[in-house]
């Protein structure tokens, strides 16, 4: 038994709640062991369900779900009595979470420290009863207001858009994200909104028009007077007149609260428990659009027809307000190879276009038509813009599929699996043109073709298990024999690497323990944060990087991390994808227990707060 | 089968206009407009108050052509739509026009969008006709702002019931009969239980929060656990959804049963957990002002924007019994089978299968349970038509990435695809059988399964036109269209396809009567310019407009297209020739036997309206061959025309025709007004 003692370091880790670096101590205990599922079991679970506040009222007509992690067969839901009562019966022996909801309030989980964080599990054995449980719930928080048009009429069927500052997972950044999808409010005919069951905290809101058109051309008294010299005029014998200049177009930007169409000069409404928040009133705008026009020629110089032309935004989409203002959209090039897009607002943006592609059918041994592609950078502040493309022969990347050395279980069907090629861009950085999944055949042999050049991560799945324990972990990729996984491979002009190699382990590695306090009862109130000793290797989407929550008895695993020196961390709480900031990791660095895990490895690492 | 799909769609939401579907940008089109010297200037106003209305958006399109007899294609224009906004005083205008067909379509938030040429809302658009140079300083363009109904759902303890589904529905007219539309209006009550329904047009309404009881074996839901943890949850909703069975994933447990109450449109009040004896308690379906009976809902009647409030409901607490049986097919029980249970108040529905009481599916060994129904009477049904063969995916996705997301695209833009039957052969199992529960479960009861009939036949081309290619001809559909519009959960209307030999090939239907006719698309309507569908015979005997009794396996329908269809056109004196305040002309069957009962509204043929034009002249295209009436009326007398009284009274003041076979018939009229 191996005792580490560490430092004491208390700080605060996060802008919106003090959180609580623990001191810990690690100890090392039993064999870590799976239980197998079934659906139908004897043991009983109970509670009630309360308000959150001094003098608790049981909530009614609550439903309660009870998931089990481990085989979702086991998952059961109900909903309170009149006394905010709720049982379970017939329970299989399983790790659960209990989570409750009901329109107004805010869901919660069971152990859960506030909302919007994850309960802990409760493990069941067969034939427990186990003691009754108490879950609290606020009532939800209430913003409303008014949406007015800019000529000052109500803003009917407006969209009002919440947003939270978060830890993005793509990028690892804190910035703004959507608060509950689909939860976005419309404005009524009087132009009046309501959003409810909010959870306390900061929002910024903003407000985009139920018009979504972006190449409307406002009438002018320009445009009427010379409509009316024109009707003075007889028509039989007009005259030839020289057409007008494209006409400027509009569209509504979103307005941000309390009146701004950038987001980072959106005020921050803060919402206390149960709070409703009136007033929140918001003006529509308009902003300039532009037109772009191109011609999209071949590898000969000719015009090619009939291709789709697509034109990205290169701005962090934020939820349903730019999935309109800056949509994505298509132009399909006519005869002469022109390609047009109306209406597009201030930004930046790509243009991609992708021809050819392989022939239909598995393993896609020859592509049918050679593939090209073509990108290029638009920049638009409400003038007309051209941009002309040429299209460039794609690479090509061939590989295989392996199980790892040492693996028990035989190769899978790979036919089944999906071999995946991404594209890593940098956050506002431009677009990139990637490919979803290739289909290997059956000898695990597979093709991306027409790959443009860039930064790819090559990954796989191959279906079997359950998701949190499949069959089949990705262990390794390289291309050119270097990593893929960690860092991404570059694809460069010209190269066609047939080399690529993507492994796969049935034996992924664990590492697993007990959470305990100072008396060594299971402590299960603590985020637990596993991530490399290696500073270098701190970053979003990292497969090293690993946040836990301990279940009621403190037991938590992490699984598939790859070979290496990590450190375990404990915290009071943490943001959902926060753990990726390094900022944050740096601070866990001084209190945290070192880990080393060889490949495959079973670990079993308890940790104890000092 | 994509394009079965789209049609499918098409019925479901599409009742007073039918816009078959909208001609792509052809690649070789030019990209910009021609500069000319026409100009079209106007106003929009509040249809009401005739005040001018602002800020709205007006969109300058492509002309607009009838397809088949009922569709309306909208061109595009080149170099796509022109748009203004109205300034303050509601004016807007389109310079440099050269001349041709224009349509015009204005929008704007909490109005119904009004068109040149559209009188009502929702009503038929006209193409706009600008000659060459000519200045059109008049169009003014109506738009409806719409009224509001608003009030409280509570439960039966008078608490606020948050987050469900109220249905406004609109009564309209279906084969000739009321019928309850839920077209484009489900709202969802608030934390406070208060909803407003806000886009809500003139009309009478029926305001409901319904319900239905979704019941799940618990293999099913175990079932589908495992395919989505192996990867293959696409193969196992592939399996289930060709038997028509609808699933939960999650619901409360009952016993081997999952119970959920996720309604077919919207959440559904959360109802009490079952008891230790798995007894439950509903919320059925309620009409305002509280009653389950959909005869005595009471109707609300609501004028252009207004305000209806104080429209609430109460929910109560009903105990529920099981339907519990077998279902039997010629082969034995019949496993994973989707079956329904509607309610008396279904069949009243235009979408009747979002109404059911109560759905459920029968287990491997042809067992099923309905949990959660209350006392009365209901028509337990399944259909079981035989399942499609998918088609290939595509094997390749793109993918656009960038630093904050990710846009996926199939590799290859879909073309025109070549036709393919779709129509798979084998049997159509169906069941329609009456249950009424009381106060106890009903069990042990036998439902058996029958088979339809088919219907074969030929398409012929009556013309001297070039006749459309195979591939339009295999693009032609098939319609087993049941004459009240209506088909009590047979997927509507029925479908068959012709291949490019011209033969016929359908699902097998169930006994009933239907007429049987062609149609297209709106693409493929334009790929065969000149044709159009005259009839379908059989044994000489007309089915395209007479109802054919199906109660035996059908051969001989002959389905005949034309390139010299029937024409019935002239002109109407006292029209002051101003395009947004002309007549209308009705034409209606003689008999008033045919005034009900004539079938889909999307394939209404005998009983039509069109405005007339600016020139003070009508055009009726494609009219079956027998007698009508025919009359002119002002266009604010011409709401809800198909309704039985209504056309009683069109009837004492209308022109009589006959209409024969390639006819082009001349007939002028004069305005009449109605009482």
């Amino acid at each position: 038994m191996t005792r580490v003692e560490i430092g004491l370091a208390v700080r605060c880790v996060s802008l919106l709640a003090p959180a609580f670096v623990l001191v810990l101590s690690a100890q090392q205990t039993r064999d870590s062991s799976v239980k197998p599922a079934s659906t139908i079991g004897t043991a009983a679970l109970a509670g009630i369900v309360v308000t959150d506040e001094a003098a608790s009222k049981p909530v009614r007509r609550v439903t309660v779900r009870l998931t089990d992690s481990v085989d979702a067969r086991n998952s059961r839901v109900t909903v309170t009595d009149d006394a905010g009562r709720f049982a379970f019966k017939g329970v299989p022996a399983g790790r659960y979470t209990v989570n409750t909801s009901k329109v107004g309030y805010v869901p919660m989980a069971y152990g859960a420290t506030r909302p919007n964080r994850p309960g802990i599990a409760i493990a069941i054995a067969e034939g427990e009863r186990v003691p009754a449980i108490t879950l609290k719930m606020l009532h939800g928080a209430v913003i409303t207001g008014a949406v007015h048009e800019p000529d000052g009429q109500p803003a009917r069927g407006a969209t009002i858009g919440l947003f939270v500052y978060g830890w993005s997972a793509n990028t690892g950044e804190r910035s703004l994200v959507p608060w509950g999808a689909g939860r976005d409010a419309t404005v009524d005919d009087r132009g009046i909104y309501r959003i409810y069951g909010l959870p306390p905290g900061d929002y910024v809101l903003a407000a985009s028009s139920g018009t979504r058109a972006t190449d409307i051309h406002p009438t002018t008294d320009a445009d009427l007077q010379r409509a009316f010299e024109l009707l003075k005029q007889a028509a039989s014998n007009a005259p030839s007149v020289t057409p007008s200049p494209p006409p400027d177009t509009v569209g509504y930007a979103p307005v941000y609260y309390p009146g701004s169409v950038v987001a980072a000069d959106a005020t921050v409404i803060s919402l206390k428990a149960g709070e409703e928040r009136a007033g929140i009133d918001v003006s529509l705008q308009f902003v300039p659009t532009s037109r772009v026009d191109g011609t999209l020629r071949g590898l000969d110089g000719q015009a090619v027809a009939g291709a789709a032309v697509r034109m990205v935004n290169n701005a962090p989409a934020i939820g349903l307000l730019d999935a309109f203002l800056f949509m994505n959209t298509s132009s399909t090039t006519d005869r002469d190879g022109h390609f047009s897009f109306p209406g597009i607002p201030p930004g930046s943006y790509t243009l991609t276009v992708r021809t050819g592609g392989p022939a239909p059918g598995r393993g896609s041994p020859a592509p049918a038509v050679p593939p090209l592609w073509a990108l290029g950078d638009v920049v638009v502040r409400g003038q007309r813009v051209t941009a002309d493309l040429t299209l460039q022969p794609g690479m090509s990347v061939s590989g295989h599929l392996v199980i790892a050395s040492g693996s028990a279980t035989p190769a899978p069907d790979w036919s089944r699996a999906r071999a995946s090629l991404t594209a890593v861009v940098p956050t506002g950085s431009g677009a990139a043109l990637g490919l979803a999944s290739a289909v290997p055949d059956s000898s695990g042999q597979f093709t991306f073709a027409g790959v443009a050049p860039g930064r790819y991560r090559l990954t796989a799945t191959v279906p079997g298990g359950t998701p949190t324990n499949p069959t089949w972990a990705l262990k390794s990729s390289t291309v050119n024999g270097r990593d893929a996984l960690d860092a991404p491979a570059e694809i460069k002009p010209g190269e066609n690497p047939d080399d690529a190699v993507i492994t796969m382990t049935d034996r992924p590695s664990e590492l697993s323990g007990l959470m305990l306090d100072a008396a060594g009862q299971p402590a299960p109130e603590y985020f637990i944060i596993v991530f490399p000793a290696e500073k270098a290797t701190w970053g979003p989407q990292s497969r090293r990087i690993q946040s836990m929550r301990p279940g009621r008895d403190g037991r938590f695993m992490a699984r598939n991390l790859p070979p290496g020196a990590y450190l375990l961390a404990a915290v009071t709480d943490v943001e959902q994808g926060e753990w990726f900031d390094p900022t944050f990791l740096a601070k866990l660095v001084g209190a945290a227990i070192p880990v080393a895990l060889a490949d495959g490895e079973k670990k079993v690492q308890d940790i104890r707060i000092k | 089968m994509r394009r079965f799909s789209l049609y499918l769609c098409g019925v479901a939401a599409a009742l007073s206009v039918s816009v078959e579907g909208r001609a792509k940008t052809s690649p070789n089109a030019p990209q910009t407009l021609a500069a000319g010297t026409g100009l079209v200037m106007g106003q929009v106003v509040d249809a009401d108050s005739g005040q001018p209305v602002g800020a709205t958006v007006v969109t300058l399109g492509g002309a607009l052509t009838q397809v088949g007899a009922t569709g309306i294609n909208q061109a595009s224009l080149p170099g796509g739509p022109r748009r203004l906004m109205t300034n303050a005083d509601g004016r807007f205008v389109f310079l440099d026009l050269p001349k041709g067909s224009y349509s015009i379509d204005v929008t704007k938030p909490g109005y119904a969008a009004g068109a040149y040429g559209r009188r009502r809302p929702g009503g038929v658009a006209q193409s706009l006709v600008l000659g060459d140079g000519e200045r059109i300083s008049d169009a003014k363009i109506p738009i409806w702002k719409f009224g509001a109904i608003t009030g409280s759902v509570t439960d039966e303890a008078g608490e606020p019931v948050p987050g469900i589904a109220v249905w406004v529905l609109r009564k309209t007219i279906v084969a000739g009969r009321w019928r309850l539309s839920s077209a484009g209006s489900t709202v969802s009550t608030d934390d406070r239980g208060v909803y407003r329904a806000t886009s809500v047009v003139p009309g009478d309404y029926v305001v409901a929060v319904g319900a239905t009881q979704s019941t799940t074996p618990a293999s099913v839901v175990d079932a589908y656990m495992a395919a989505q943890s192996s990867g293959s949850s696409a193969a196992f909703s592939r399996l289930m959804n060709s038997s028509g069975a609808r699933y939960a994933t999650s619901g409360t447990h009952v016993g081997d049963l999952v119970l959920s109450t996720a309604g077919n449109v919207g959440l559904t009040a959360v109802a009490p957990a079952p008891d230790d004896d798995g007894r439950l308690t509903v919320y059925p379906t309620t009409f305002y002002p509280g009653t389950t009976v959909s005869k005595d809902a009471q109707t609300i009647t609501l004028r252009s924007a207004e305000e209806r409030a104080g429209v609430d409901l109460q929910l109560q607490l009903l105990p529920a019994m099981r339907i519990s049986g077998v279902v039997t097919g010629p082969d034995g029980p019949v496993g994973n089978l989707g079956l329904r249970l509607a309610a008396t108040y279904s069949d009243e529905m235009v979408a009747e299968t979002n109404f059911d009481a109560a759905t459920t599916m029968t287990d491997a060994t042809g067992a099923f349970t309905f949990l959660g129904v209350p006392s009365g009477a209901y028509s337990l049904r399944a259909i079981k038509v035989p399942p499609a063969v998918p088609a290939p995916a595509s094997p390749v996705m793109n993918v656009i990435q960038t630093g904050s997301g990710t846009t996926s695209f199939a590799a290859s833009p879909s073309g025109d695809q070549p036709a393919s039957s779709s129509i798979p052969p084998g049997p159509t199992y169906w069941a329609d059988v009456p249950v009424t529960v009381g106060d106890r479960d009903v069990s042990n009861l036998e439902v058996v399964l029958r088979d339809g009939f088919h219907i074969t036949g030929r398409v012929e081309f009556d013309g001297t036109s070039d006749k459309p290619s195979a591939s339009v001809i295999g693009h032609l559909l098939v319609t087993i269209d049941p004459i009240d519009g209506h088909s009590g959960g047979v997927p509507s209307p029925l479908q068959g396809e012709v291949g490019a030999n011209q033969e016929i090939a359908t699902y097998a239907v169930p006994p009933g009567k239907y007429f049987i006719r062609l149609s297209a698309f709106a693409a493929d309507w334009l790929a065969m310019p000149g044709w159009s569908f005259r009839s379908a015979t059989l044994d000489g005997h007309d089915v395209s407009d007479t109802p054919l009794a199906i109660d035996r396996d059908i051969s001989g329908v002959v389905l005949t297209m034309t390139d010299h269809p029937s024409e019935l056109s002239g002109t109407v004196r006292d029209s002051n020739g101003r395009g947004d305040m002309t007549p209308n002309v009705a034409v209606f069957p003689a008999d008033p036997r045919s005034w009900v009962d004539y079938g889909s509204p999307l394939s209404i043929r005998r009983l039509r309206m069109v405005h007339v034009g600016r020139d003070g002249t009508y055009k009726f295209t494609s009219l079956p061959k027998g007698d009508y009436g025919l009359v002119a009326i002002p266009d604010e007398q011409s709401g809800e025309w198909q309704d039985l009284k209504m056309l009683e009274a069109l009837a004492k003041v209308a022109t009589k025709v006959t209409i024969v076979d390639g006819e082009k018939k001349t007939q002028d009229l004069r305005v009449s007004q109605v009482k």
